[in-house]
């Protein structure tokens, strides 16, 4: 067996069983790997109206076939489950060494079902796979989970939650060589419910492709071409994402405190990678194969937010900076520090946060409610609510469930930033037209990277289009989301696509696996897992695609985009034509007969 | 020749990249326990570092053998003969650095050969962490040195 | 006018904003900058034949990408704010 191992662990937590099974060689023909083969485990196992924390929600670790060799960033995996904060499939796809050493272990995932009465973590070496009482890692932070497990079993790679994943935080994250996160839509608190703390592998097989010289071939290629782009070749590495600060505000599309006051921030330079470089950046870090570095090991050296850890990333950034009016990058730095060390997600927490500023300013929110006086621009108050929500204390408790759960509580749902509940990050829909039918209709809720058109929106990458017309956007998003669903699967980085395109992606694919297939029929795999995940939702019962008032209603006060709303219904019945979809953007029985459905 | 692989460690950011092309260079695979090369990782204090044979001039490994399966080359590249080797891992032990391993797979010893004299590893690093050079050629490191110096009590640019 | 720069570019110019009486196109005040900062500035910031942008560069004016507007023929007057970037991103 080539690229994928052939092999898949199936425990059940309740029953305390682990098998071992063939894998489904047509699902992974068809759906490739990591998001798209595990979606397609997910669904057809799973009932649509599940309930995300009980028992009957499984949850799915799927590396790709490509996870593991020396394909141009080759080091990520999938976690999926029904997301909690969303109800829709919830899919988080992580870096780091985790996914490569699952494939050395000998194999493509893992599915948990069911429910373990007692704390407990997954050890798996090679070939000895078992349930071990975890009772006394039970509590304990992502940090100390992943140090514990490895001084008592040694060079093994930690996938864990922290106490917010246990006590079902709705966005808890299942982290990764601590820093590193499966991070949006309550996974980690889908783990939390079945009293799994952590996975422990160690693997020392190998991972073999079907054709090595044309596969080393195609990699030399990508390398060379990652290399060679300004993006993936120095920019990421020296800066890291952070560096969008500016041009995304410079380009009025930085969203300013919740969205309220325009998407301009005076202050938005003092957040920046630029900042960040000649301030707490320690070094750039590398996942597994990467050649990228996009990492920021990052270190706060004293003062009230002193903290030493990785990040923060752009959306994080902006959801503790901008989104919650604060300028103090110290205490971002700290705030996004304490989301990887209790395991949650810092874009819902932040935009949570946000959420709650404008409620409390606007005397929703009673201050007694919140135990002091909230308000935009606090930098202390983004640390200590991190806090709270980590240790699940006092306000920490509302804010746990995010945004939408907690502006509906206190009369004003239209005051979530969000998109199926989740919050939509860091870039105005108002001002960059097409993310605005991105945060739409994105099959997870609010989320910017499934069809990320900041790039030719923004930043001209491939093409250069216009972030303020509306023609043409439809197209572009549904390609970047059938090729986003294709990278997701295939195991390796979104940020390779910088600098490759379809070609180089479906050659390293090609040769790893030893196929015929030409671009086009690698690239409907993507096509597929997309219509597989929206027919997911349908039957879910997930809400309709719209964007908040907010977006659709209240015009930008200032910057290039100014007088602008995000002009959603434009767009939207052309992509639901371009995807083959109806009026309601239901996929037709055509569509998905075509898709083989 | 005189090159060497050079490493520079504040440069190695843990992609482990070198592993995977070393394994595969040698065995086909990707496994990184079949590569030469071991990225040394601590986290809590921001390094890492890339190790492998460093090809001692008194290769403990090579007096060590009772078979004399380690010879130095005309390059000064220290190989195993596989032919007269007998896996007796007295090398494993003998070597100081930890740089010869066992592999449970192939079921012999192996370490570093520089690939025949283009090691992967630095073929394939991103960030330079890994080179091979001749040390005296390319004196990077006197030259930074130097450089401090000349800014400092140099006149600038007379010409 | 103003003029902004942003990550790598600032450590050519070592200012990261930048006041000068407004030239009449974007392809005066890149002509400008090249002149005031010389080679490391002007070979990123215009092609090598000097007719064009350099092709990993960004430049907005006013927020708008010069693609969008008039390219390097964009008007510009003393109340514009040109930004300049190479050429970066994230996600």
């Amino acid at each position: 067996m080539n690229a994928w191992t052939g092999t898949i662990l199936r425990v059940d937590l309740a029953a305390k069983t682990i098998k071992k099974e063939p894998l489904n060689m047509k699902d992974a023909h068809d759906y490739v790997g990591a998001r798209g083969l595990g979606t397609k485990y997910f669904c057809d196992e799973v009932d649509p109206l599940v309930d995300p924390l009980s028992p009957d929600n499984k949850l799915i670790f799927m590396t790709g076939p490509l996870t593991g060799t020396a394909a141009g960033c080759g080091g990520r995996y999938e976690v999926v489950a029904k997301a909690p904060l969303t109800g829709t499939i919830g899919a988080a796809n992580s870096g780091g060494h985790f996914g490569p050493e699952l494939k050395f272990a000998g194999y493509d995932g893992i599915i948990i079902e069911n429910a373990s009465e007692t704390p407990v973590y997954l050890y798996v070496n090679d070939d000895a796979v078992e349930l071990r009482d975890a009772s006394d890692l039970w509590g304990k932070t992502v940090y100390d989970t992943t140090d514990t497990l490895q001084e008592a079993l040694g060079n093994f790679k930690i996938s864990c939650i922290g106490p917010t994943g246990e006590k079902l935080c709705l966005y808890a994250g299942v982290m990764n060589e601590k820093h590193r996160a499966a991070g949006r839509g309550g996974l980690g608190a889908v783990m939390g419910s079945k009293k799994l703390k952590a996975i422990a592998v160690r693997g020392t097989g190998s991972v073999t492709v079907a054709r090595p010289e044309k596969f080393m071939e195609a990699v030399i290629d990508a390398r060379a071409k990652l290399k060679a782009h300004p993006v993936t070749g120095t920019g990421l590495g020296a800066l890291g994402t952070e560096v969008l600060v500016n041009i995304i505000n410079e380009s009025g599309a930085l969203p300013l405190r919740n969205w309220r006051d325009g998407s301009v921030f005076d202050k938005a330079d003092d957040t920046s990678g630029e900042t960040l470089s000649k301030t707490y950046l320690v070094k750039s870090k590398g996942c597994f194969g990467c050649p990228i570095a996009c990492g920021r090991v990052t270190n706060v050296p004293d003062g009230p937010f002193k903290s030493f850890g990785e990040g923060p990333e752009y959306e994080a950034g902006w959801s503790y900076g901008a989104d919650c009016g604060v300028n103090d990058l110290a205490a971002i730095v700290h705030a996004n520090h304490l989301c990887n060390e209790y395991g949650m997600d810092p874009i819902t927490l932040g935009s949570t946060i946000a959420c709650a500023m404008e409620l409390s300013e606007m005397g929703a929110l009673p201050e007694s409610d919140v135990g002091f006086k909230l308000r935009f621009g606090d930098a202390q108050a983004i640390v200590d609510l991190t806090e709270a929500v980590g240790k699940n204390e006092g306000f920490g408790k509302e804010l746990a469930k995010g945004s939408y759960r907690l502006a509906e509580k206190y009369g004003h749902p239209e005051l979530s930033m969000s998109v199926k509940k989740q919050e939509m990050p860091a870039y105005d829909g108002r001002a960059v037209q097409g993310m605005a039918l991105e945060y739409a209709t994105s099959n997870r809720g609010g989320c910017h990277v499934r069809g990320y058109l900041t790039s030719p929106e923004i930043l001209g990458v491939p093409v250069k289009t216009d972030p303020l017309v509306t023609e043409g956007k439809a197209a572009l998003l549904k390609l970047f989301q059938d090729l986003t669903s294709l990278v997701d699967a295939s195991g390796t980085c979104l940020f390779t696509t910088f600098a490759l395109g379809l070609p180089e992606i479906a050659a390293e694919y090609r040769e790893a696996v030893g196929s015929d297939e030409t671009d086009e029929e690698i690239l409907l795999k993507g096509e597929r897992i997309w219509n597989l995940e929206k027919r997911f939702n349908i039957a879910a019962g997930v809400e309709k695609d719209t964007l908040p008032p907010r977006l659709l209603r209240e015009k930008l006060p200032s910057g290039p985009a100014k007088g602008r709303v995000a002009e959603l219904y434009t767009m939207l019945e052309e992509y639901y034509t371009l995807r083959g979809w109806d009026k309601e953007g239901v996929p037709t029985q055509d569509k998905l007969s075509q898709l083989g459905i | 020749m005189a090159k060497q692989l050079i490493i520079k460690p504040e440069k190695c950011m843990s992609c482990r990249t070198c592993e995977i092309m070393c394994s595969f260079r040698h065995t086909q695979q990707f496994n990184p326990r079949l590569s030469a090369v071991t990225v040394m990782d601590y986290e809590s204090a921001a390094v890492s570092i890339p190790v492998m044979c460093l090809q001692c001039e008194d290769a403990c490994c090579e007096k060590v053998c009772p078979v004399h399966a380690i010879s130095r080359n005309a390059d000064g590249t220290v190989l195993i003969n596989q032919d007269k080797c007998i896996t007796c891992k007295m090398c494993v032990s003998a070597c100081p650095l930890g740089n010869i391993s066992f592999s449970p797979i192939t079921r012999q010893v192996f370490k570093c050969d520089l690939c025949g004299g283009d090691p992967m590893c630095a073929k394939f690093c991103p960030t330079g962490a890994i080179t091979f050079v001749d040390p005296a050629e390319s004196a990077d490191r006197k030259k930074a040195v130097a450089e401090s110096f000349k800014e400092v009590f140099g006149e600038g640019d007379l010409a | 006018m103003k003029v902004r720069f942003f990550a790598t570019y600032r450590d050519i110019t070592h200012v990261s904003e930048l006041e000068v009486p407004a030239p009449k196109s974007v392809r005066g005040l890149l002509l400008l900058l090249s002149e005031r900062y010389g080679p490391d500035l002007r070979d990123k910031i215009l092609s090598p034949d000097r007719s064009a942008l350099g092709r990993d560069a960004i430049v907005l004016v006013n927020g708008r990408h010069i693609f969008h507007l008039d390219g390097l023929d964009t008007p510009l007057d003393e109340s514009s704010t040109v930004a300049i970037f190479p050429l970066i991103a994230g996600g």
